[in-house]
């Protein structure tokens, strides 16, 4: 139960975070003066969204509309259960804590089709299914890189992975090819960023053009958190989970967390929107085969070096 | 306990689900229902103690029915459920059906003597499951895998808009099919399915001339798109009935009443 309220507590955090660095580039790069006003800005949204009415449409399907804020927000809590703040500090530390993390986030899918299916409304229905035909593209250089992430280890839980890196060395070293696939398609999986083409302005807001009032600001915390999540799992997969000096390993792990998901956020502003045909093919023809080149060099040292490797030494 | 009431939360949602496929109008409603019923399918994996098949499944499970729901709204005909349409067939056979299949199925559970194994799942499953793939059954496993993708590869390269003998009116040449008239007979055909002439049945007769004429008029961008979903469905189902409508249509390409 502690467990519980801990990670909505640090999720709540980390979104207002990601809500602020966001507000506060956006001011920075249009050149605008960033001060009290800004840093309080997202707050303002927050509230405002939900003391406004909610707009219906013309006969929509209220369950999926509905569920589908609800949905994202449940995926992202569910796979936060298997990552590590520490040793100890985990919800659970699944021996195959990786892979049920991946699945986790493959019901992004499904309320991504949902939120685009529920409202009635052609936007939001063409951004939905371009982001199921996209999904393969993020997710396969996404699940491959986890992959190599276990070879090492030989392991599927994440306690293990954290371990093996502490004891030996931490797998941005190891692969750093595959610390920036990950991280690409991290940012991709969570639609979010020079990605965000499940609700972007070039569809008048995709889903998010119907939505309005509570399950408007559940969708958008709810995407904030996904963002949040991906970054940290990059945390224990790459960059040695908690080890670091003098502070805590909790307080190490946040840290990191922070800094992934805040630079992360910041790519949005840096770069522009990717164009959807150009991503579909750059992700089928150089991310997919990198990441299986970054898996097989991963293999082949675990090979040629059996001493070096196994799960803590 | 905590096993108990997680079989008997995952078993009714299961069912239910299943249920409730039938249930819907809606395509997607329906396909959503169905996945329900497949992802707690998956986590009864969990009470079986392979934490590895249940994630597997969960993944997999995702991923098939977000195809199957883009099929089935692409190929239904009331995908959004804003229609009265009824998803059950033969009513009574299938309950007759139904009903057999379950009191035979409960008869083989209740009469078989289920062996009851005492032996202790290994410490760790995924890496059983692991040896038992790569060691005794790898050749089964690979040969099965290397067939799924024989099989994904032909029906890409089946698929795709350029097939194997480039775009698709050269892919009908080369399948040895008449190009010229066969593309003007589906062109017939496409502007009948936007609106359709009251004279469709006679539009497939064209003469040759006609034909020429149908070229000059500038109509040639339809008759590429001999695959046009709205062919050969607008085509056949609303012959005379649509006669209102295409008097709009018909002013527009006046040159096809002379054909016919």
């Amino acid at each position: 139960m502690t467990a519980a309220i801990a990670t909505l507590v640090l999720v709540t955090i980390g979104v207002a975070y990601l809500a602020v660095v966001d507000r506060v580039a956006r001011s920075f790069v249009a050149g605008a003066p960033v001060g009290l006003a800004t840093l309080a800005a997202p707050f303002r949204d927050a509230l405002r969204d939900l003391m406004k009415e909610r707009r219906p449409t013309e006969r929509p399907d209220p369950v999926m509309w509905l569920g589908a804020p609800i949905l994202l927000v449940t995926l992202v809590f569910a796979a936060l259960t298997v990552m590590p703040l520490s040793g100890e500090a985990v919800g659970s530390d699944l021996s195959v804590g990786v892979v049920f993390f991946t699945a986790m986030f493959a019901l992004i899918m499904v309320a991504a089709w949902a939120a685009g299916w529920g409202p009635n409304s052609k936007y939001p229905l063409i951004a939905g299914y371009r982001f199921i035909g996209l999904m393969l593209a993020y997710e396969m250089p996404f699940a491959i890189t986890i992959i190599a992430v276990a070879l090492p280890a030989e392991s599927l839980a994440l306690g293990k992975i954290v371990a093996w890196q502490q004891a030996h060395v931490w797998n941005v070293i190891l692969q750093p090819v595959g610390f920036l696939i990950y991280l690409v398609s991290a940012l991709a999986v969570a639609f979010s960023g020079p990605f965000a083409l499940l609700a972007s302005k070039d569809l008048a807001g995709g889903v998010e053009l119907e939505l309005s009032g509570g399950p408007r600001l559940l969708w958008r915390f709810g995407h904030r958190a996904l963002l949040l999540s991906t970054a940290a799992f990059a945390v224990p997969l790459f960059l040695g989970g908690g080890a670091g000096p003098f502070l805590p390993p909790e307080v190490w792990t946040v840290l990191k967390v922070l800094f992934v998901a805040g630079t992360l956020a910041l790519t949005g502003h840096l770069m522009p929107l990717v164009r959807l045909d150009w991503f579909m093919k750059t992700a089928w023809v150089v991310l997919i085969p990198l990441a299986l080149v970054n898996l097989f060099l991963v293999g082949a040292v675990a090979l040629l070096f059996p001493a070096w490797f196994g799960s803590g030494g | 306990m905590g096993a108990w009431l997680l079989f008997v939360v995952t078993a009714v949602i299961a069912v239910v689900g299943g249920y409730m496929v039938f249930r819907f109008d809606s395509m997607a409603r329906a396909t959503y229902a169905l996945m329900g019923s497949f992802l707690a399918v998956a986590v009864l994996m969990l009470n079986l103690q392979s934490e590895f098949l249940f994630a597997i499944t969960f993944l997999m499970m995702i991923g098939e029915m977000m195809i199957m729901v883009m099929f089935m709204i692409a190929f239904m005909m009331n995908p959004a459920g804003l229609n009265p349409m009824m998803m059950t067939h033969q009513p009574k056979a299938a309950a007759v059906a139904g009903i057999a299949l379950f009191v035979l199925l409960t008869a083989v559970i209740l009469v078989t003597d289920f062996p009851i194994s005492d032996a202790s799942p290994p410490p760790d499953v995924t890496a059983a499951i692991g040896f038992e793939m790569m060691g005794g059954s790898m050749l089964v496993f690979e040969t099965a895998g290397v067939l799924l993708l024989t099989g994904m590869i032909a029906v890409i390269a089946l698929t795709a808009r350029r097939g194997r003998f480039g775009g698709a009116i050269a892919s009908r040449r080369a399948a040895g099919e008449k190009g010229e008239g066969h593309g003007h007979h589906h062109g017939g055909g496409g502007h009948g399915g936007v609106g359709d002439h009251a004279g469709h049945g006679q539009m497939t007769e064209h003469s040759p001339e006609a034909d020429a004429e149908t070229d000059d008029s500038g109509h040639s961008a339809h008759s590429a798109h001999p695959g046009q979903p709205g062919d050969s469905e607008g085509g056949e189902a609303n012959d005379a009935s649509a006669a209102p409508e295409p008097a709009h249509d018909h002013h527009g390409h006046g040159k096809h009443g002379g054909g016919a």
